[in-house]
């Protein structure tokens, strides 16, 4: 079984070389800093690049415009990072445990059997292809890496854009209502990051704005079943305030076959 | 209130002991790097705390995800020891602190930043101030410029807190506000106006008698309230973040002194 999906001139798949994924982090690097304006250090500026210490890690998935991509120079348009429990727990540990205390999560081992933990990150498309065919390419080509790697839940960190808290007291009150995972699934936010309770309970609450005023990303989870964990955090560098969203393979499947058909059983595609 | 000769001679001899066995620590402890250092800092203030029976409550944890100006309200010198009993920053200092005896030595071992009112050296003080937080250095910040007796807190002088407005700094920081509600005294009466000046040291007191008294003194109960940090994205002007900062300080300051329940036991164990 291959991961690779394909829709016209687009491909999806799992990097396979430096250059690949030197052009995802050059993706990165212009949607979250140029773009969206977090503060890159001098060494990112210089590079041009968004690096982390997860990357060396990770498995990335990107999207391809084959028709205008070279060996040398791959023409990234969309990326995923994709970090499994296996592998983070070997590197020291996953990203979101920077803002989030996924004890629940992690309860019950993966050598025990359970499924494997699967987190998801540094999702961007380019600017130039936001018309929805780059997002399901990348969702396809997850589903399909969940199968083989027999992943049984999906979480990560999502941004709101900004970090004043009483601007996104609504959405963040509207996410605790309506979508607070279980506790046994619950992640919580780290006390050193936290930001303050009390605006949440903002007076004039209007479920139906504060889910309009969601970003698009986080209502694509929301759609796919996702649920959130306790409390929001602050992201200095991002200027966003982040909460954890959980989302477990089974709630993913039903949802997923009404959206996409049978994408889930057979990708499109060839070599991976 | 009954002289208290041997319970002095003995909280003196206690902090000679910590004191010069945490200095010969400090100094071999010098190849090792900054870290160990800040941890035997830590260690002095609790030290001085417990000799003191200052018994800290705190309520929430300090911001950690990048430079941060701690603000709290200003009540006495005792403030330093429940600051650093608690905090990984370093202390903002008025110039004549550095020439105390003991205590102005101790304060330029640690770090400490002294600085001057005066108009003249407000900029290049607050430059000095942004080129340590972009090397990673958090500080405590007594923006009231001087201590008041704990029931109330005094306007902020903003002129410092400009390191966070636009421009400034090339990297995010934090700033948080820090409630110090010294509550009651160790019999269980509560601080008020009639008692405040126990521990509070303003005005025109000079330091020796009020520290002579202190030693004598069974104790005090402190409630430290962490307040909301907030991101330097979003502070447009120093005097309405000093403005805000001080809102929130009476607020919380007149909550935590009407507390007649303790803060849930995890909070206190963040510092035991």
């Amino acid at each position: 079984m291959t991961i690779a999906t394909r829709s016209g001139t687009l491909e999806a798949r799992l990097v396979e070389d430096r250059n690949e994924l030197r052009a995802a982090q050059e993706l990165r690097y212009r949607v979250f800093f140029e773009e969206q304006g977090a503060y890159a250090d001098p060494t990112m500026r210089r590079a041009r690049c968004d690096v982390d210490r997860f990357d060396e890690h990770a498995d990335h998935l990107v999207v391809l415009d084959l028709a205008r991509s070279t060996a040398r120079r791959p023409a990234v348009v969309g990326c995923y990072r994709l970090l499994r429990e296996r592998v983070a727990l070997a590197a020291g540990g996953f990203y979101s445990q920077e803002e989030f205390d996924l004890g629940p999560l992690l309860a019950s081992s993966v050598e025990s059997g359970r499924g494997e933990l699967l987190e998801l990150g540094r999702s961007c498309v380019d600017p130039a292809y936001r018309n929805g065919t780059v997002v399901q390419l990348l969702w396809r080509a997850i589903a399909a890496y969940l199968e083989v790697h027999r992943c049984a839940l999906l979480f990560g960190c999502a941004s709101l854009p900004g970090s004043d808290v009483a601007a996104v007291a609504g959405p963040i009150r509207y996410l605790h209502e309506r979508h607070l995972a279980p506790l046994h699934l619950r992640p919580v936010a780290l006390a050193a990051r936290r930001v303050a309770h009390e605006p949440f309970a903002a007076e004039g609450f209007d479920p139906v704005a504060a889910f309009r005023a969601l970003p698009p990303l986080l209502k694509g989870y929301l759609r796919l079943g996702a649920m959130i964990g306790e409390g929001a955090v602050l992201d200095p560098v991002f200027d966003t305030i982040d909460v954890c969203i959980v989302l477990p393979r089974e709630r993913i499947d039903a949802r997923y076959r009404r959206h996409y058909g049978a994408a889930v059983e057979a990708p499109v595609g060839t070599a991976a | 209130m009954r002289p208290r000769p041997l319970r002095v001679a003995g909280r003196l001899g206690g902090f000679t002991l910590l004191t010069g066995g945490l200095l010969l620590l400090w100094m071999v402890a010098a190849p090792l790097g900054s870290a160990p250092r800040r941890g035997l800092r830590r260690l002095w203030c609790r030290g001085v705390c417990a000799l003191l029976g200052i018994r800290l409550l705190i309520d929430g944890v300090p911001f950690r995800a990048c430079p941060t100006v701690f603000v709290p309200n200003h009540v006495s010198y005792l403030d330093i020891p429940v600051l650093g009993a608690l905090l990984d920053a370093t202390f903002v200092a008025k110039a004549e602190v550095a020439r105390w005896p003991l205590f102005g030595f101790l304060a330029r071992l640690t770090g400490t930043m002294f600085v001057r009112r005066y108009w003249r050296e407000a900029k290049r003080q607050r430059d000095a101030l942004a080129a340590r937080m972009a090397r990673g250095e958090s500080f405590v910040l007594f923006a009231e410029g001087t201590s008041s007796n704990g029931l109330d807190v005094l306007p902020l002088k903003s002129s410092l807190l400009s390191v966070a407005e636009p421009g400034v700094l090339e990297r995010p920081i934090a700033v948080q506000p820090l409630v110090l509600a010294w509550r009651r005294l160790a019999s269980g009466t509560p601080i008020d106006a009639a008692n405040a000046e126990l521990y509070a040291w303003c005005g025109e007191a000079s330091l020796l008698p009020h520290l002579w008294r202190v030693l004598q003194l069974d104790g005090v109960e402190v409630a430290v309230r962490v307040g909301p940090p907030r991101l330097s994205w979003s502070v447009t002007s120093r005097k309405l973040l000093a403005t805000e900062l001080r809102a929130y300080l009476r607020r919380g300051l007149a909550e935590a002194r009407a507390e007649v329940f303790l803060p849930a036991a995890s909070a206190v164990e963040a510092v035991a």
